[in-house]
């Protein structure tokens, strides 16, 4: 069988953040583990991202809600305040004029907290200790859905 | 209970970034006396849900630097308080405690030696 091919090919979408001032290169990350904050902020910036860190539920959701907020969030499960999956709810629930992508981290692992996760919000999960090629590699996922949220809005 | 570290795994993680790595596990001993104290007072209290949360802490931290047995022994004490077991839970404590200041001897001695120089357990 053979498909019909439009002449005209969407352009592809470009992978990394095109640069700082772009809302996509900026992440908001929520994680209460010292180790774990630093090693996230370390590779972020290495990358040239602008990281907002915060330690607990709530920051993460205020953060999260201002007007000029990431698109990107990173949010670690268990944190004081408010839970990872509460944020999630809680952000989901507000009317927002842009998707923001969240990349939950956590030590859970079984199918009941995946599904938790995801059911809360989350547009992916990332099992901790995690390896950094495979964050970043869902990073992109996130920076790649973002953008085609953004032209499907702008058509 | 001797101190397993899989530095290559570590050093995986952070992508072969040796300062980072020595930054993190820095970190992790700069954060542990506070650590200790929150887990001593909480089992002499016997407040099972603060303890659960402050075993929570430090399991996350063992996993990233590759000290796995860590790693398992806390998320044993945090089942262990989950099912409110005082002798358990205080035997873990224990056994946790001696582990990271294993860890710690073992890590301060094996700084500066090449990766392939350092024995698992």
């Amino acid at each position: 069988m053979q498909f019909a091919c439009s002449e005209e090919l969407p352009k592809p979408l470009p992978l990394a953040p095109s640069d700082n001032s772009d809302s996509l290169g900026r992440v908001l990350v929520a994680e209460d583990d010292p180790l774990y904050r630093r090693a996230l902020q370390h590779f972020l910036a290495s990358k040239g991202y602008l990281v907002q860190l915060v330690s607990d539920g709530l920051q993460a959701l205020q953060h999260a809600l201002a007007p000029d907020a990431p698109r990107l969030l990173v949010l670690d499960w268990m944190m004081p305040g408010l839970s990872g999956p509460e944020v999630c709810r809680r952000l989901r629930a507000a009317p927002r004029d842009h998707y923001q992508y969240i990349l939950l981290l956590t030590a859970k692992h079984t199918t009941a907290d995946i599904v938790e996760g995801l059911e809360a919000g989350a547009d992916d999960y990332l099992t901790k200790p995690f390896n950094v090629h495979e964050f970043f590699a869902r990073m992109h996922v996130g920076e790649r859905m973002i953008k085609l949220h953004d032209s499907l809005f702008a058509a | 209970m001797p101190a397993g570290w899989n530095y290559a795994a570590a050093l995986e993680r952070v992508d072969g970034d040796e300062l980072l790595l020595s930054e993190l596990i820095a970190l992790f001993f700069e954060e542990y006396p506070k650590f200790a104290a929150r887990l001593t007072q909480s089992l002499s209290q016997k407040d099972f849900a603060g303890l659960r949360e402050t075993a929570h802490s430090p399991k996350g931290g063992l996993g990233y630097l590759g000290a796995v047995d860590g790693e398992a022994l806390a998320l044993s004490l945090e089942q262990a308080s989950l099912s409110r077991d005082p002798a358990r839970a205080g035997e873990l404590v224990a056994q946790l405690m001696a582990y990271i200041e294993a860890l710690r001897q073992l890590m301060a001695s094996s700084a500066g030696e090449p990766a392939d120089a350092i024995r698992l357990q």
